[in-house]
């Protein structure tokens, strides 16, 4: 196979139909299954094949790009046989000065007619390849950092509270402060949840350096990324039971509203889950609502004791608060909020940004490919005659008519 | 028997009809190692089809229904695309080649119908304890089917279009029309629009969770993530959808414009003049011939994505029908049957009657103990404001109400019972088989169910 051939294969059209057919087609299979698209990422990331196949499409738009800004960018010498093969063509005899009454005639319509070799070239929309070579060069940048991101990504994470402090993939990270979006109230409708936190930040301290992190898109740190991804409240308590004293911290992972978190004592012998608890409940018809009080939380905790946990008692609590039960106390400390702090390396996440940055911007600019577009008049000399040829990258039959009717310019009158 | 005869005589009519569309072109009606290429596939499509899964547990030896389905669907998509694949790009293949692709092609448009009808003609007979009889005559229906194509060869190669047919034009148009014949009815109910839409939406779907948690923004069941709402957007439902329609939509419109972009064509021996004109409407007439087909596979697939969503979500609310006074009665009579329908069909109506400017909306409906719902169409509870006026009322899915605003299901026997997200009752009587509604309590229950809004605070 000699390399032209090859050059031809890889910038094919054909052959991103082709990989595209064949990925279908191995989603279609793997559907027969339980977990298709699992399966299939892992067909395409974790399979020789597949990844053969992922990286020849990736070389395939990268190639196909190169194609085509070659060939848009490139001046080809005009050939008579050529000109004629365009969508449209006239001859005019060649006479004295004709060359010159035709690159006239070009300029009338809007060309830059340039002189080449016995003839005149000249293009409008020469560089109408730029939205799609952005978006292809977006869709390439994306599937090569994902690769890299699938299999180097290291990731690691962290619960920490106001003054907490943890190592996080080789970084000392304390919170100093944090802020979360909490309502006050929420009232719980339905089975539905419409819960939502929309803004979480915390002030952090990460080798010597203070950061912000939020919800929002991570921050980059000493090389990592971090990113807050989860919240809850943290519930210090005192659990005292047969003469001895437990002090705990739990964070409890009970947001949204009805959700339960077991806390399971260090000696085995109780379990406690806590739920928060309604301040009130609300009727109307056969609806009712739930009001919870976030600002000053009060749990439902079942605590369950004995080997088997089947001995078991609710009680309700607020922070602040200490309960006598059938065989121990427990004190709530002074409630607060945790984060979970997710730290990520992944040397490949600014260039995924980048490339989805440039993927919309891409899909931003096409649309101007209805007017932006490539429209080709070529004039060449062979013996007593100039041929003039026309082509148009869209909206050919309409193209064609409009060379006819601007020849009537330069033919002679019949 | 006679079931098995008429199954069999319906998929061998649809065979004929598909091969008819095949023997419009000219390569395959008169090329005969062409069109005894295409026959020999198709009978041994017929042959292997049902022979494979007439006897008991072949087929399933090899693969299951699932996959079997699941072939035919990329059968047919294939075959479908081809149509998109040779206008863009005409293929020159030798003489040989082409015949044995044609043969392939009856083979395969036909081997799965006739897996399918194999399988459902021996369940016949093993439930009507007559197997060879329901054998034979599944055969002669399936003879007496295909008889017609040999009947009308010679008519269907007078129709005009056949000079103009391009072969594109016959896969799409086939391929359509195998998207909604396709399969033995009784067996599958399924249509391949159906699965591909699944399949679209579970691949957007899960792209996307994919793309976010590779972008570090991974959806949370309750903390914000910048760009969710879009990325919801993109691997919704709809997107699925919109992603189906234009994939089945991409071939025929492919070869619409492939044929309109051809310009005119120049006539050097006939300068201008009546002549030149002539020839031009002629070409101009053939790609209307040509673009036929094409037309009538976009109507096919219109209906049949239209069929499926309405299949997908069958919720239906009809429009309500206006109503008026009986003349010096004071009361509104809707009788229970007329031109209109029939209330015993077990259909959610509505109706409206105009109260000076206000419309008021209610409903009818037969309840499963044979008894009549009659409802405003609105509840107590649910409120939509004036810019969603759309949500408010009732449709029916299945055998249930469903409010519009809070997606509430309403059990049929509850219609009639105030309270809860129910339709607010309203006083009627049957009297002479109609249901006849007093204006003036239509009106006070109206204007209660006004008075009601007013402390709503829904958006």
């Amino acid at each position: 196979m000699t390399r032209s051939v090859l050059y031809r294969i890889v910038s094919s059209w054909w052959l991103t139909a082709f990989i595209g057919t064949v990925l279908s087609a191995v989603y279609a299979f793997f559907s027969l299954g339980e977990d298709a698209f699992e399966q299939w990422r892992s067909f395409i990331f974790h399979s020789i094949p597949g990844i053969s196949l992922y990286l020849l499409l990736t070389a395939n738009l990268l190639v196909i790009s190169i194609r085509i800004i070659h060939s848009a960018l490139s001046y080809p010498v005009p050939d008579p046989a050529a000109v004629k093969r365009m969508d449209a063509h006239v001859s005019v005899d060649a006479g004295a000065g004709t060359l010159d009454r035709i690159s006239r005639w070009m300029v009338s319509k809007k060309f830059k007619p340039l002189s080449v070799k016995d003839g005149l070239y000249a293009v409008r929309g020469r560089l109408s390849f730029i939205p799609g070579l952005i978006l292809r060069s977006g869709i390439v940048m994306i599937m090569v950092s994902a690769v890299f991101s699938i299999h180097l990504r290291k990731t690691g994470e962290a619960r920490l509270r106001e003054g907490g402090h943890a190592d996080v993939l080789g970084m000392e990270i304390s919170v100093e402060h944090i802020r979360s979006g909490l309502p006050d109230e929420f009232l719980q409708v339905g089975e539905r949840n419409m819960f939502r936190i929309n803004s979480l930040s915390a002030q952090i301290l990460v080798s010597g350096s203070r950061k912000s992190v939020s919800n929002g898109f991570p921050v980059r740190v000493n090389g990592r990324y971090l990113r807050l991804i989860h919240t809850g409240f943290f519930q210090p308590f005192t659990f005292g039971a047969q003469g001895r004293r437990l002090q705990e911290d739990a964070y409890l992972d009970i947001l949204p509203p009805g959700r339960t978190h077991i806390v399971s004592l260090p000696d085995g012998e109780f379990l406690l889950t806590f739920r928060l608890k309604p301040a009130k409940t609300i009727k109307k018809g056969l609806l009712s609502g739930k009001l919870y009080n976030l600002r000053k939380p009060v749990y439902t905790i079942v605590v369950q004791k004995g080997k088997s946990k089947n001995v078991s008692e609710i009680i309700s609590a607020s922070p602040g608060e200490t309960v006598e039960g059938k065989g121990y106390t427990l004190s709530l400390g002074k409630q607060g909020t945790f984060v979970t702090l997710e730290a990520v390396e992944d040397p490949a996440l600014f260039w995924l940004y980048a490339g989805t940055i440039v993927t919309i911007v891409g899909i931003l600019l096409m649309p101007l490919r209805f007017f932006w577009y490539r429209r080709e008049m070529v004039a060449t000399r062979e013996d007593d005659a100039i041929h003039i040829g026309y082509r148009e990258e869209f909206y050919r039959k309409w193209g064609i008519q409009k060379f006819y009717r601007w020849s009537e310019d330069i033919l002679p009158p019949e | 028997m006679l079931q098995s005869f008429l199954t069999s005589l319906r998929e061998a009519l649809q065979c004929t009809l598909l091969l008819s569309l095949l023997f419009l072109h000219p390569a395959i009606r008169d090329k005969r190692l062409n069109s005894l290429s295409l026959l020999c596939g198709t009978a041994l499509a017929f042959l292997a089809g049902f022979f494979l899964s007439y006897i008991p547990g072949i087929s399933d030896h090899i693969w299951d229904n699932n996959t079997w389905t699941m072939l035919r669907y990329c059968t047919e998509i294939s075959i479908y695309f081809a149509g998109a694949v040779l206008v863009i790009r005409g293929f020159e293949l030798p003489e040989r080649v082409n015949s044995m692709l044609l043969g392939l092609l009856g083979f395969l448009l036909f081997f799965f119908e006739a897996r399918a009808l194999g399988f459902h003609i021996h369940d016949a007979g093993l439930m009507s304890e007559n197997v060879s009889g329901t054998l034979m005559t599944s055969l002669l229906g399936t003879l007496a089917g295909l008889s017609l194509l040999f009947l009308t060869r010679k008519t269907v190669t007078k129709i005009p279009l056949q000079s103009t047919l391009m072969l594109p034009v016959i896969l799409v148009s086939v391929a359509a029309l195998k998207f909604i014949i396709g399969g033995v009815g009784e067996l599958e109910d399924g249509y391949l629009v159906i699965s591909l839409q699944k399949g679209l939406l579970d691949l957007t779907e899960n792209s996307m969770d994919l793309f976010q948690s590779l972008l570090l923004l991974p959806e949370h069941p309750f903390i914000k993530t910048p760009f969710a709402e879009a990325a919801a957007f993109l691997s919704g439902d709809r997107m699925a959808m919109t992603l189906t329609v234009i994939l089945m939509m991409t071939p025929p419109v492919l070869i619409l414009v492939r044929l309109y972009a051809i310009p005119d064509p120049v006539f050097p021996d006939a300068a201008r003049g009546a002549e030149r004109r002539l020839r031009i409407a002629f070409f101009r007439k053939e790609l209307v011939f040509q673009s036929t087909p094409v037309i009538l596979a976009i109507v096919v697939l219109i209906i049949l994505i239209h069929s499926v969503n309405v299949s997908l979500n069958p919720m239906y609310a009809p429009a309500p029908l206006p109503v008026r006074e009986a003349e010096g009665s004071g009361a509104i009579r809707i009788p229970l049957a007329d031109r209109m329908g029939d209330l015993s069909d077990g259909k959610l109506r509505k109706y409206v009657y105009y109260y000076g400017n206000k419309e008021i909306i209610f409903l009818a409906i037969l309840k499963p103990d044979g008894s009549v719902g009659v409802a405003l169409d609105q509840c107590e509870i649910c409120k939509p404001a004036d810019w969603n006026k759309a949500a408010q009322g009732y449709s029916q899915r299945g055998d249930h109400l469903v409010c519009n605003y809070c997606m509430t299901p309403i059990a049929l026997p509850t219609v009639g019972n105030p309270g809860g997200c129910n339709p607010i009752p309203l006083p009627f009587r049957l009297e002479d088989d109609h249901i006849v509604i007093e204006t003036g309590e239509l009106v006070r229950v109206f204007k209660a169910a006004e008075s009601l809004e007013k402390e709503g605070t829904h958006l």
